[in-house]
């Protein structure tokens, strides 16, 4: 009898089974909200990127299996499905409320890096990600992320990690009139190729970037139409509520640190300038709009409305 | 590095130590989830659910030579609970069962019999003692059972084991 108990088969999976368990009980720990039962365990909260790169390298020295699966690991549940994008933007995720955007984390794999984004509700970790939309746009190299039914956004503590990174420019929250959204900006500092997958158990968004080098040549300018710049606020959101109904509206971060609102951008300033009337005209937008001329890859100019 | 002093830096909050010293026992772990699951799917959620519990509790052991004894402990309560949950009682009828795992040999399957006709405690009991050599005043830890009743209850599964044994091997 005792033979036929040690004859049970051990199956490859184990050794992921065990660092599964071990980043489950990372995730409960790096739950802002679950009590705090151990100071000496929180302390550690900080240095968790870093234990969690630790594990994967002894993952992978230590068990042979482990290497194979490595894909596995930035989705720690399973995989629900992979975004396809249309024009650049995807959505995903199943309607949820109370949610918060508790972390994100980035990680860099060799040519690669990923953006984590994961979800909690009521301090426990979310098993279902949180309907969300994610659109990628140019001048300059944009995602913009739009997160359903969230209430609250503690990630945002996060940016400074991502600002580190060596393909990110910028990461900022963006003023939303809504309470029940969550929405962010991630600027790149060159072109990126993009793949967005979704897991679940838990719920995690992982956003796969990469450089583009095929994509990284100067491109000539571009004339966008957009707002005067406004102090992160009220006034933002209250801009894009009247511009609602410009096709490729987004808002986003200066280069003083100011926002404002984009209602599109054009190949000529003769264009631009016609789009800007035609928007004043149909959307009976009072306020000044302006045409800025944009590089590639240039950071929007810091526009003050004129002195009245 | 020796067990003893891994157990107490994962004490002290050292995740490599507590890395290390997990992966050495996951094969006793998922041996243990088997035997009380029966399938390989289930035994390794068990096993993921024992190393989650293990990570968020091990700043709470006191003594790091009870780790093992500790760990043994967390691994039956998790398979039990999933059990419970999972309502996957596997002693539904006798013939369904072997679609558990239809590749096992006969011997697996007088085990599997066998121990199935124990309960709970015995059947754990006689696990630790028989195929993971464990002291009886570890066992009685892990089934927080005093001594003397550990060992009664040894005795007894072992003489219930003997006798479905004999049987099924008149049978077959």
């Amino acid at each position: 009898m005792k033979q036929s108990y040690d004859e049970i088969d051990i199956p490859d999976e184990l050794s992921i089974a065990v660092v599964k368990g071990i980043e489950r009980g990372k995730q409960q720990q790096l739950q802002p909200n679950t009590r705090r039962r151990n100071r000496r365990w929180i302390g550690r909260v900080s240095a968790s990127a870093a234990a969690l790169f630790i594990v994967l390298t002894i993952g992978i020295n230590t068990v042979p299996a482990f290497a194979n699966s490595l894909q596995e690991v930035p989705g720690l549940g399973q995989l629900v499905k992979i975004l396809q994008f249309n024009k650049g933007s995807a959505e995903g995720g199943t309607i949820q409320d109370a949610t918060d955007v508790n972390f994100i984390t980035v990680k860099e794999q060799g040519d690669k890096e990923t953006i984590i984004l994961n979800f909690a509700q009521n301090g426990e970790a979310q098993q279902v990600a949180s309907s969300f939309h994610v659109s990628f746009t140019e001048y300059p190299h944009t995602m913009t992320f739009t997160v359903g039914g969230a209430r609250k956004f503690s990630a945002v503590k996060d940016f400074a990690a991502l600002k580190k990174s060596a393909r990110i420019e910028d990461a900022y929250e963006l003023i939303t009139l809504d309470d029940s959204t969550v929405r962010f900006n991630v600027t790149f500092k060159e072109a990126v190729t993009y793949e967005v997958h979704e897991y679940k158990e838990p719920a995690q968004v992982v956003v796969t970037i990469a450089s583009d080098p095929a994509r990284n040549v100067d491109r000539p300018p571009v004339y966008s139409v957009r707002t005067a710049s406004i102090p992160f606020g009220e006034s933002v959101g209250i801009a894009e509520e009247m511009l609602f109904g410009a096709e490729n509206m987004r808002a986003l971060k200066d280069k003083q640190g100011l926002y404002f609102v984009e209602t599109g951008i054009y190949d000529t300033e003769a264009e631009a300038n016609a789009q800007m009337n035609a928007i004043k005209e149909q959307l009976g937008y009072t306020d000044p709009l302006f045409v800025e001329k944009r590089e590639d890859r240039q950071i929007p100019e810091s526009i003050q409305t004129p002195a009245q | 590095m020796e067990e003893t002093e891994l157990a107490r830096k994962a004490i002290a909050g050292d995740e490599n130590s507590f890395t290390i010293l997990i992966q050495s026992k996951r094969e006793r772990l998922y041996r243990m989830a088997y035997t009380y699951v029966r399938n390989r799917e289930d035994a390794l959620e068990v096993v993921q659910e024992t190393v989650y519990r293990a990570f968020l509790a091990i700043h709470k052991l006191q003594q790091p030579q009870y780790f093992n004894t500790w760990l043994t402990k967390i691994a039956i309560n998790s398979a039990l609970d999933f059990i419970r949950k999972s309502k996957k009682v596997v002693y539904a009828e006798p013939g369904a069962e072997g679609s558990y795992a239809p590749n096992h040999n006969e011997e697996a399957l007088d085990l599997r019999e066998a121990l199935d006709s124990l309960d709970e405690k015995s059947r754990t009991a006689i696990m630790l003692r028989y195929f993971e050599d464990m002291q009886l005043k570890d066992i009685a830890d892990v089934l927080d059972t005093p001594l003397s009743s550990v060992k009664s209850i040894i005795y007894r599964g072992l003489e219930r084991l003997k006798i479905k044994l004999g049987e099924s091997e008149s049978i077959g």
